[in-house]
């Protein structure tokens, strides 16, 4: 933090001392937005027959406490294919989104700091897909999969990932602004190599931008639905969200179907967790990087 | 600009080109015979295989406790091994087996499939289910109820399409409690029916007489053929022909029955699937539910604590009058399909999986299937099995009538919209209080235009 | 060294640049041909064709996109989108830079917990979040009963056709005004602050400071969340389809063009026209977009 900034912040804070005003509005808020998170740590906590007759209501804890009861389920029901799902949901995103990162950070790399023929088509055709729904491609991508006998593999879900058009623009801007030319001559002209100049002075430099794209490309490749619900019908594959929404499915009247609510719910609330975790820790990061993207005008 | 659209138009133009060599000629074909008995040796299987070097068979089903089924037979037979896997339940296993007929392979042999879905794989230019009357299945007609055998006939005298294992018989579910503590005697027909709903609301019940799904599909069916009318028809013998007609007196008369019903507050009109329904179901919101019998073996373990809890026993359905048939609502039964790798194979094994004492009784009692077995129907044992969560009712006395008493069901090619288009249309009658009348000619004429731009041509359903 | 060996050596690196520069983005110009510009390009050539069950696939020219015009489920769920677009991108927008402009300016330890609190619900998959609220929506189930009959008043009817658009507006704030919100938050970060100090020794007061200087200072990340947003809203997808599980009769199986291609696609087994609804969709957002940078007439830092 600059020391005007600190100065500032002293002026902020003598002139804009704690109004009761934005306590209350804040409070509010997080209210609001811890709500249905509250709701779903109580839900997990009770039987089927719980979820729908227990006491005290939805918003408190019933008589039974069954969490415990509800976690062994989660491990035996179809042979604990819960667990299986979160693993894979856990290799999606990390592969899909290290893998994301690392074509982004290149191409975004590659933009800033090069000129070749064909750049400023290219580039602007990349402007021009970050505008095409993402969704659209969904299903035109899984009938060209089923073509190639793709489909139901792990390759159907991680390949697709790997497109992050706003990624690479995130990481242009950043190298424009933050990695002077000047750096990168210096080490051509000490005679390193184009991709040892890259890894060892650029690099570090990119490290709060390249960690904001990551955890982008990971919470987008986390709670990815559509496409895995499109290109997988083999359950031992499925991530968490596809597996669940099918649980819900399978929750709902009809023939043959078995109520599995409570473990919905503790499904659910499990599957929350470390994602949650990791944003509680990674915080600063989110907002680090996002202001290279955010500000050039 | 122009350069990204040229650009764009080539390369769609290089994967046209690329598609274009992929795409094969295909023309109008009854499903072959196949005699591969290895082709399914490195077949995986979510059953453990009891004699892991005989002639595996790939099953997909969805029913409950079917593993105790495939193991069962995996122990009795040494030449044949069924290698089961769940393809997914209903839609979504109908969808991964179209996409494997899209992709031409991966489809199992045998494949459980509701009555209602089976048409859309017997439709048009080639049919994608074995026919097992080459297989002898036309010996075993008098081992199933009528309905389910002319649910899978398709109207074809020697064909057979597939195995039927369970049903829906349509009964009416009482609250008893509710019936005791007001006094009243449990209706018979559809006008005591409304009275005993009137009469509810007068003595000030809280609840509802029933719940009218618009959201239920084949509940409505069989609502309708209760007057015997029936909206859809459809043959395997005549593939490109289908029937659509909700424009009849029946159908109307049904609609605004419950129409009136709803208008005058006696029932609900809450969907089925809603978490709602079930925690109304369970707290003595609804005096009845007529459905199909299956329904209580599922809304049981959500609505209720324990089964003990349970007020309500089964009734015969509420008739019109005296020629009020008996009706059905769902059911399933396993098909061979076209790429089954030993087709006569899969046709045994189809037939067997259900077919002795110990898979009935597991299929009843394990997986709370309701038989289309006339044996089963007929035992003394069956019979007389009382039901915790009914109030010990000796249930199947007043069920298995009605499964024996029901004639079977048509349904379309192209049921999933037909369903879809049905339950817009059905909604608009209790929620905006459309006129009957106007709502079923627009959906006849809807239905029957999708079924033209689908190049079916339309005849009259009777 | 003489100008010709240095003309020499400057179109050397030129060349290596060319080289190196396509080294670098190669990759993803591999993975944007593959899985944009050829899905794209198939969908548009399926689209031409048309599959029946009675006559299989047959090359049907424009009929598809004839058909399209012509059809109320599409045109209905495209203006529904549309609709939700310009109630949800100005209520998700407004709330976040709102929200955003009030962090920044409130240095206490319970701002910085808040903005974690705001910003949860983005970690949590929308299939999840559509759930919860899902159920905290019903009636018998959800507190919205009690704490309404608090005030003597009953609870709105969340899955009803009057309650859902407001029902699906709320799932998707929740979900994602933090997100736009951090990345406001971080733009009003990165302004220096050298600009509105002189401002306050004017007696210039914080709101006449985050008008005239902190939103003029963020706009360019303003309309590229604007952007997010009308892209998101459009192919609007995953909340309605899970709610659907709940109230079937109130979300019709097309209640927006991204759900009823893929009842198209896999539940009435009409790939081709799957396409064409993809394809059209794919193109009306396009229009929209560009549309709207045209009509902010600024460079958001989309364009380059």
């Amino acid at each position: 933090m600059s020391v005007q900034r600190q100065r500032a912040d002293r002026v902020n804070q003598v002139k804009g001392n704690p109004r009761v005003f934005t306590y209350v509005v804040l409070i509010l808020c997080c209210v609001y937005f811890l709500l249905p998170v509250w709701w779903l740590v109580v839900a997990s906590t009770k039987t089927n027959g719980g979820l729908f007759n227990g006491a005290h209501g939805s918003m408190w804890f019933d008589s039974t406490f069954a969490l415990w009861d509800n976690l062994r389920q989660l491990g035996t029901y179809q042979d604990g294919i819960y667990w299986r799902w979160i693993l894979n949901s856990f290799m999606y995103a990390l592969v899909g989104g290290l893998a994301s990162t690392v074509v982004s950070v290149m191409a975004g790399y590659g933009f800033a700091k090069y000129r070749f023929r064909g750049k400023r088509l290219y580039f602007n055709i990349v402007l021009g897909a970050l505008m095409i729904p993402a969704t659209a491609l969904v299903i035109p991508t899984f009938l060209l999969m089923s073509r190639v006998n793709m489909t139901d593999t792990y390759w159907a879900v991680l390949l697709p990932l790997l497109l992050n058009p706003f990624g690479v623009y995130l990481m242009r801007v950043y190298c424009s602004e933050s990695l002077p030319d000047e750096m990168i001559e210096a080490a051509r002209v000490d005679g390193a190599g184009e991709f040892r100049t890259f890894l060892t002075v650029s690099l570090p430099i990119m490290t709060p931008a390249i960690t904001t794209v990551l955890l982008l490309s990971v919470v987008g490749a986390w709670n990815n639905f559509f496409l895995p619900s499109v290109v997988l019908t083999n359950p031992n594959l499925f991530p968490i969200t596809v597996g669940l929404s099918q649980w819900q499915v399978r929750s709902s009247a009809g023939s043959a179907s078995e109520q599995i609510w409570n473990l919905l719910t503790s499904g659910a609330f499990v599957s929350v967790i470390p994602m949650l975790l990791a944003f509680i820790f990674l915080q600063r990061y989110w907002v680090g990087g996002l202001t290279a993207g955010s500000v050039k005008a | 600009m122009l350069k990204t659209t040229k650009f764009l138009a080539a390369l769609s133009a290089a994967a046209l080109s690329l598609t274009l060599a992929a795409c094969g000629g295909s023309g109008a074909q009854e499903a072959g015979t196949n005699t591969d008995k290895h082709a399914n040796d490195n077949a995986s299987c979510t059953n453990k295989l009891v004699h892991p070097k005989a002639q595996k068979v790939t099953v997909w089903a969805w029913y409950p406790a079917f593993e105790k089924i495939a193991d069962h037979y995996n122990e009795n037979h040494t030449d044949l091994q069924v290698c089961w896997n769940n393809g997914g339940q209903g839609g979504a296993e109908y969808t991964h087996f179209q996409n494997t007929i899209k992709a031409g392979k991966g489809a199992p042999d045998v494949i459980q499939l509701e009555y209602e879905a089976m048409p859309q794989f017997l439709a048009g230019q080639k049919k994608y289910l074995v026919d097992l009357g080459k297989f002898g299945m036309n010996k075993h007609k008098a081992d199933y109820t009528s309905g389910a055998w002319n649910s899978v006939t398709f109207g074809g005298s020697d064909s057979v399409y597939a195995v039927p294992v369970d049903t829906g018989p349509f009964v009416m579910y009482v609250n008893e409690d509710v019936f005791e503590k007001y006094g009243l005697k449990v209706p018979t027909t559809w006008d005591e029916f409304e009275q005993t709903g009137r009469q509810l609301k007068e003595k000030g019940y809280d609840g509802k007489l029933t719940n009218w799904q618009s959201d239920g599909t084949a509940v409505n069916i069989a609502l309708f053929s209760q007057k015997n009318a029936k909206v859809y028809k459809y043959s395997a013998n005549d593939p490109t022909k289908v029937g659509v007609d909700f424009d009849q007196k029946g159908v109307k008369e049904v609609l605004s029955y419950w129409q009136r019903l709803a208008k005058d507050g006696l029932i609900d009109t809450a969907d089925q699937s809603s978490t709602d329904t079930m925690k109304k179901f369970g707290a003595g919101q609804y005096a009845t539910y007529v459905q199909a019998s299956w329904f209580m073996g599922y809304y049981v373990k959500g609505a209720f604590k324990t089964p003990e809890s349970s007020p309500f026993k089964i009734y015969a359905a509420p008739k019109w009058d005296d020629a009020t048939p008996d009706v059905n609502q769902g059911g399933s039964a396993f098909a061979v399909t076209y790429q089954a790798k030993d087709t006569e194979a899969s046709a045994k094994v189809a037939r067997e999986l259900y077919g002795d004492d110990f898979s009935r009784n597991s299929g009843v009692t394990d997986g709370g299937l309701f038989p289309s077995w006339t044996q089963t129907l007929a035992s003394s044992e069956f019979i007389g099995q009382t039901y915790p969560y009914l109030r010990n009712q000796k249930a199947n006395e007043v069920i298995a009538p009605v499964a024996k008493g029901w004639e079977g069901d048509q349904f379309l090619p192209f049921q999933t919209y037909a369903y879809d288009a049905q339950q817009k249309a059905f909604t608009s009658v209790v929620k905006s209080g459309k006129s009957a009348d106007s709502v079923v000619a627009d959906l006849t004429s809807s239905l029957q235009n999708y079924a033209k731009q689908q190049g079916f041509s339309t005849i009259a359903v009777e | 060294m003489t100008q010709m060996k240095q003309q020499r050596a400057r179109r050397a690196t030129i060349g290596r640049e060319h080289l190196w520069g396509w080294v670098f983005t190669g990759p993803f110009a591999v993975v944007f041909v593959v899985f944009l510009v050829v899905p794209l390009g198939y969908a548009f050539y399926m689209s031409l064709f048309s599959y029946t069950q009675v006559f299989g696939e047959r090359f049907t020219g424009l009929a598809n996109y004839v058909r399209i015009l012509g059809d109320a489920a599409f045109r209905d769920g495209m203006l529904l989108v549309v609709m939700y677009t310009v109630v949800m991108v100005p209520l998700q927008l407004g709330l976040a830079l709102a929200l955003a402009l009030m962090l920044d300016s409130f240095k206490k330890r319970f701002a910085a917990i808040s903005r974690i609190v705001i910003f949860l619900p983005y970690a949590i998959p929308a299939v999840i979040g559509a759930l919860m609220w899902g159920f905290m929506y019903s009636k018998m189930m959800g507190p919205f009963t009690s704490v309404f009959q608090l005030f003597g008043l009953s609870a709105p009817e969340f899955l009803s056709s009057n309650g859902i658009f407001g029902a699906l507006v709320n799932v998707v704030t929740w979900q994602w005004t933090g997100y736009y919100m951090v990345i406001l938050y971080s733009a009003l970060q990165s302004i220096p602050s050298e600009l509105y100090e002189s401002a306050r020794i004017d007696g210039a007061n914080e709101f006449r400071i985050a008008r005239s200087i902190k939103v003029p200072m963020v706009s360019g990340s303003l309309i590229m969340c604007t952007i997010f947003s009308l892209i998101g809203t459009l192919q609007f997808f995953t909340e309605p389809t899970i709610l659907r599980n709940q109230a079937p009769s109130v979300i019709p199986s097309e209640y927006t063009p991204n759900m009823y291609a893929q009842a198209l696609a896999f539940g009435y087994n009409q790939t081709n026209y799957s396409a064409t609804v993809s394809f059209s969709l794919g193109l009306i957002v396009v229009l929209f977009s560009v549309a709207f940078m045209r009509l902010t007439h600024r460079s958001s830092g989309l364009g380059d």
